[in-house]
């Protein structure tokens, strides 16, 4: 446990009665802290169901954690599966996604529980 | 602007392993910088995060605990430069890579310029030019 707000932590979780994982990650996401993050990735695809990212307290995430999440996405829409992805309008991570030109291939919602929602199938 | 009784724009240099974990310290140390030179902290961050992250992936096919990552920066007038060297082999594509390859063009997004060159010592260097005085 640290006080560190650049510390990378995340937070996994089973919801909608085991349909669907949540993983929130806070923190920031370089190349020396994505292997957690994969790991946790991987863990959900392999879990079976969808998949909810909630990157709303992500402070900073370069392209190592950018390549973790396409290649998940990949995994997920490769079976047919669910993955949204929770980031706010103005944060660094957002701008990260639309530099990369890939920002219109992912399913991104501003708020954690539109993520969750879609990655339920509550929501289109 | 001051920072102890050094000018807060005097170039800086700092040397770094060959490490991951040298990624995330590059970063503070970029950010301060740019903010004390009134450059745009958000790009400085993410640029030395990519210039830094393609030394550890691609310079050092080899282990090396002599490998050296050296940071340079300093200001030029409206500029700010950063300059991330490395005494390895310089940026070669890694076999092993996902093929999924973001950083410099990620580096060339939030950039004014920059290039990637031969070092005397051997390995690249990759040169960052920055605008200073206005938030992008």
């Amino acid at each position: 446990v640290t006080d560190d707000p650049a510390q990378f932590s995340v937070g996994y979780e089973q919801v909608a009665d085991g349909a669907a994982t949540l993983i929130t990650i806070s923190g920031e996401v370089d190349l020396g802290s994505v292997s957690e993050f994969e790991q946790a990735l991987d863990r959900a695809a392999a879990q079976g169901g969808s998949l909810a990212l909630d990157m709303t307290a992500l402070r900073f995430m370069d392209s190592s954690g950018l390549r973790a999440v396409l290649i998940s996405s990949e995994r997920f829409d490769t079976d047919g599966r669910r993955l949204a992805i929770a980031v706010t309008d103005d944060s660094p991570v957002r701008k990260l996604f639309s530099m990369s030109g890939i920002e219109d291939r992912l399913p991104l919602f501003s708020r954690r529980q539109d993520a969750l929602s879609f990655a339920e199938g509550t929501a289109e | 602007m001051e920072v102890g009784n050094r000018p807060a724009s005097e170039p800086l240099r700092l040397d770094l392993p060959v490490d991951s974990d040298s990624v995330a310290a590059a970063r503070p140390w970029a950010g301060d910088y740019a903010d004390r030179v009134g450059a745009p902290r958000e790009d400085v961050e993410l640029a030395i995060s990519e210039a830094v992250t393609n030394c550890v992936v691609h310079a050092y096919p080899e282990a090396d605990p002599s490998g050296t990552i050296t940071l340079r920066a300093e200001v030029s007038g409206s500029t700010l430069l950063l300059a991330v060297t490395d005494d390895g082999v310089g940026m070669r594509p890694n076999p092993n890579g996902t093929g999924l390859g973001f950083g410099l063009p990620l580096i060339a997004s939030v950039t004014e310029q920059y290039g990637v060159e031969e070092a005397t010592r051997g390995g690249s260097v990759v040169t960052m030019r920055f605008r200073r005085g206005e938030v992008r």
